[in-house]
């Protein structure tokens, strides 16, 4: 037990004399840039307390790139990655990730597609090389298109059943009309079953292999390894430009928009929301303080408070600033027992006409600040935590010591700017207030 | 965990947020039925390149307890200024009595509501403006309750735990309120979601004498009639320093947090007498089943075969047949029925290793569209019938410990997994379950694996549970 501990304790004198740090842990978010030859980022964070490495890799090839009819495009031709490369079946790929931990997973978002990874250390180089394979070798065989297929299907018609999908689904499409955040990532049916296999191979030459791709190291790795890892295995993604196209959001007007579905639920889900601000915009921390107080404080917001404290309406609500790299929204979300949907409602309605009105008290501001910059530091617990963040603020153009700046913006809130926020980030202009459940009345059981 | 995941696909829009709803969406989080078991334990690896990941990451636990009987469990990390503080009472739905089901969950949502010295919503203010945020669980076994802060204020955690221990204020208005969110919560786990809502009737016909029978949140009808009286006593009973364990994980000194441990828990009194009830359910017999008709757009599928748990012989070898039978793409269930033959969406198997009581080993699977449920039950049996006749292969078996141990590391990464295994082994038996599980893996040969499969998995051990979709009205 003894060397054990003295053990730790050199290696953590090592680590500190390294990063010239004085305290005794190392700071999470304290990470290293480099740009690669072929115009690639590659950040890493060295940490040696536990023998793995998490690994994220961002391309552009989100739904955004997609064309309208060939919906779900973009997060087929991910799915399919795995399916089968020029010297690895699918059942090989699958056995050989299942060995390794099961650790290699692909999602598609609006913007980009992530590449996630976790290997122990041990087996690093064998793990990055079937990553390699995956990224630069696939072969998209047909049949593995028509399983994914299938199962694309299928989830759709279960999903059928799902109040939060239905609501989400309808939401989205009424918040951003034609745009390609108004829908949904995995598309419908209709859009995947005209897909073909040279759009997929198609949409991979375009979006993959690219520059301004960033992968993240985290964990037991230095910088010299994982360069000499990204060369061997992605020196030859071409450094042709992406030429990443704007997509216009469609002007709305000003009114609120009420859509009501009706399914034979025993609650009713409610979503409710506007286009709002993107992450990068300074206005941004005052909207996060506010809406802390409003509905993002759990049991301390107000919302919350009224709904299910005071009322005992919902279990569960809650309202956040989904705000990205090119545009936003705010929104927030309720389920509750069908005669009661009318209720909950109009009491959020009314919560958040108080706090545009007037606004929110010191105490209440102070409270959120306290949490907002004392729980900063609690969120890195993990090395999957830790790479997420360092890919954001990459993402989002952000400078490296962007966590001290974002608990000084936080710190420098105002009561004034708190109003503000909320008068102009919240019902405001298009408000769209989606209903899913019972409209007739009690279920049938 | 319910509305969390809407929007959990648009990438980048919610830096930071994302994490944070993550936690505040657990309130009173069941470990469900598909609660996925992690198994820690870090000792002896396989191949004798990893002889440093033995050493860098094994269990360096201190265990403490108080005069009173409060355990302790306390393990240092300082990869981050920050720790977890979990206290685990020893009382979850098995140890409700007919009639009063749902009310250990509820009782869980009652104890934040306030203190003789700590009113109405201080317990949630005080935290979060901490910088810390809260929330808790409820299981078949177990009620956790747990803070994430940073770790200089490890001691308002203790404290108001220490508190709300003994000084729980049941007030009538706030009890007939959080029924009501009870209910509202029931709605939306069980009534709204009729895969839940079928396995609820799964265990409830797999067992005939075990309170397992019962959901953890509760019956409709038990939830609407439960008293402050019937909590009262509830509470007194099971919410006690002998019946609870306090977990630290994280940026702690041990002599420290055992001093403030002490300060604040030492003084709550215990007469020594609490024990646990003994709970048995008689081997099964015969083959059970069950149609269950609800609003859904397709059918599923799920089975459960009695099972002994980590105290039995034949448990290791149960947690590698899970593992071989569903523990990744490559496992048998999933690469038939989702990959190969593509009619299911997905499918797998759960065994409950760590329960206080003998459980269930879970079969399940979702048909693809247009499958009826009997082509998945024909491949189930033809998958059952296999590993019940034929030995595993070295190198199947060599893969499934590797994928366990390699997971098994994956999880040690998070402080909270970490204070959650070590709390749920101690509730469940001891700590120690847990360093001991990969040792006991190991040694797992394809003939036991044969023996044990044949030993469950027969017809006279299951019950089988079907949805069948019914049009929406």
């Amino acid at each position: 037990m003894q060397t054990r501990f003295f053990r730790i304790i050199v290696s953590l004198l090592l680590f500190s004399f390294f990063l010239l740090e004085v305290s005794a842990y190392a700071n999470p978010l304290v990470f290293e840039k480099d740009l690669t030859q072929n115009g690639n980022i590659l950040l890493t964070k060295s940490s040696s307390q536990l023998p793995l490495v998490t690994i994220r890799i961002s391309l552009h090839a989100g739904s955004k790139y997609e064309k309208k009819e060939l919906s779900g495009l973009a997060n087929i031709t991910a799915l399919t990655l795995a399916r089968g490369t020029k010297k690895r079946d699918a059942l090989t790929i699958e056995k050989l990730n299942d060995e390794l931990g099961g650790g290699v997973s692909f999602k598609t978002g609006h913007n980009f597609v992530t590449v996630s990874a976790k290997f122990l250390k041990r087996d690093l180089d064998k793990g990055f090389e079937l990553l390699g394979d995956l990224l630069n070798n696939p072969i998209f065989p047909k049949n593995e298109i028509r399983k994914n297929k299938i199962r694309l299907y299928g989830k759709e018609k279960k999903r059928q059943f799902s109040p939060n999908y239905i609501a989400k689904k309808s939401f989205l499409s009424s918040l951003y009309g034609d745009h390609p955040y108004g829908r949904l990532i995995e598309g419908g049916s209709k859009t995947i079953k005209r897909i073909q296999r040279k759009d997929i191979v198609n949409f991979y030459t375009k979006h993959y292999k690219k520059n301004d791709t960033v992968f993240v190291f985290v964990g037991d790795i230095n910088k010299e390894k994982a360069q000499k890892l990204m060369k061997k295995f992605f020196s030859k993604w071409n450094t042709n430009r992406l030429n990443i196209f704007p997509n216009i959001l469609s002007p709305l007007g000003n009114e609120t928009k009420k859509k009501s579905i009706h399914k034979p639920f025993s609650q009713t889900t409610v979503l409710m929301g506007n286009r709002s601000i993107k992450r990068t915009d300074p206005n941004f921390y005052a909207a996060r303080v506010m809406n802390y107080i409003l509905g993002g404080g759990g049991f301390e917001s107000r919302i919350m408070k009224n709904l299910r404290e005071k009322r005992g309406l919902v279990y569960s609500v809650y309202s956040y600033f989904a705000s990205g790299i090119e545009n936003g929204y705010w929104f927030l979300a309720l389920q509750t027992k069908n005669e009661n949907a009318e209720l909950a409602v109009s009491e959020t309605l009314s919560e958040i006409k108080k706090i545009k009105t007037y606004g929110v008290t010191i105490q209440e501001l102070n409270d959120a600040k306290s949490y907002l910059t004392g729980s900063f530091k609690t969120k890195f617990d993990s090395s999957g935590r830790i790479a997420d963040y360092i890919l954001a603020i990459q993402r989002l153009g952000f400078s490296k010591d962007y966590p001290k700046l974002y608990l000084k913006k936080i710190k420098s809130v105002t009561l004034k700017q708190v109003k503000n926020a909320a008068i102009n980030y919240i019902k405001k202009n298009h408000f769209i207030i989606t209903e899913v459940g019972n409209k007739r009345g009690k279920v049938q059981e | 965990m319910l509305i969390v995941k809407i929007f959990h696909s648009i990438d980048f829009l919610v830096i930071g947020k994302k994490i944070f709803l993550h936690f505040l969406k657990k309130k009173s989080m069941h470990v469900w039925f598909f609660f996925i078991f992690i198994l820690l334990s870090f000792n002896f690896p396989s191949t004798s390149d990893c002889k440093n990941l033995e050493e860098e990451i094994s269990w360096n636990v201190f265990e403490y307890k108080l005069a009173n009987g409060l355990k302790i469990l306390l393990l240092p990390d300082n990869r981050a200024p920050m720790i977890i503080s979990k206290i685990w009472y020893g009382v979850g739905s098995r140890d409700e009595s007919p009639g009063k089901t749902g009310i250990a969950h509820f009782l869980e949502h009652m104890m934040f509501k306030g203190t003789k010295k700590y009113g109405l919503k201080v317990f949630s203010n005080l935290i979060k403006k901490s910088g810390g945020s809260h929330n808790a669980f409820t299981s078949f076994d177990y009620t956790g309750y747990y803070e994430k802060l940073p770790s200089s204020k490890l001691e308002l955690a203790i404290k108001l735990e220490a508190d709300r221990m003994k000084n729980l204020k049941l007030d009538p208005t706030e009890f007939e309120l959080e029924r009501k969110v009870v209910l509202e919560e029931r709605r939306s786990r069980v009534d709204d979601n009729p895969v839940n809502y079928l396995f609820e009737k799964l265990r409830q016909k797999s067992f005939t004498s075990h309170t397992y029978a019962n959901p953890i949140i509760g019956w409709e009808e038990d939830l609407k009639k439960i008293s402050l009286k019937n909590m009262e006593s509830f509470y007194k009973r099971f919410y006690v320093p002998e019946n609870a364990t306090f977990v630290v994980v994280g940026d702690l000194k041990i002599s420290e947090t055992i001093k403030i441990i002490k300060k604040h828990f030492g003084k709550i009194k215990s007469d020594g007498s609490f024990k646990r009830k003994v709970l048995t359910e008689p081997p099964q017999k015969e083959e059970r089943s069950i149609l269950v008709k609800r609003n859904a757009s397709l059918p599923y599928f799920a089975m459960a075969y009695h099972t002994p748990n980590w105290k039995h012989p034949d448990a290791a070898a149960l947690a590698l047949l899970e593992y071989i039978l569903s523990g990744g793409e490559s496992s048998r269930i999933y690469q038939r029925l989702v990959r190969k033959e593509s009619i299911a969406l997905s499918a797998g198997a759960e065994y409950r290793y760590l329960s206080y009581d003998t459980d269930l080993f879970y079969f399940y699977a979702q048909p693809s569209g247009g499958i009826p449920v009997s082509k998945i039950k024909k491949v189930f049996y033809e998958e059952l019938k296999k590993i019940t006749t034929f030995k595993v292969s070295h190198s199947e078996l060599e893969r499934a410990i590797k994928g366990i141990e390699a997971s098994s590391v994956f999880s040690m990464d998070s402080h909270y997994y970490r204070a959650m295994m070590l709390g749920r082994s101690a509730v469940c038996g001891n700590w120690k379950i847990i360093k001991n599980y990969l040792k006991k893996i190991r040694k797992v040969s394809p003939e036991e694996i044969l023996r044990v499969a044949k030993k469950y998995f027969h017809a006279k051990n299951r019950t089988i549970a079907e949805l069948i979709p019914q049009k929406a009205k």
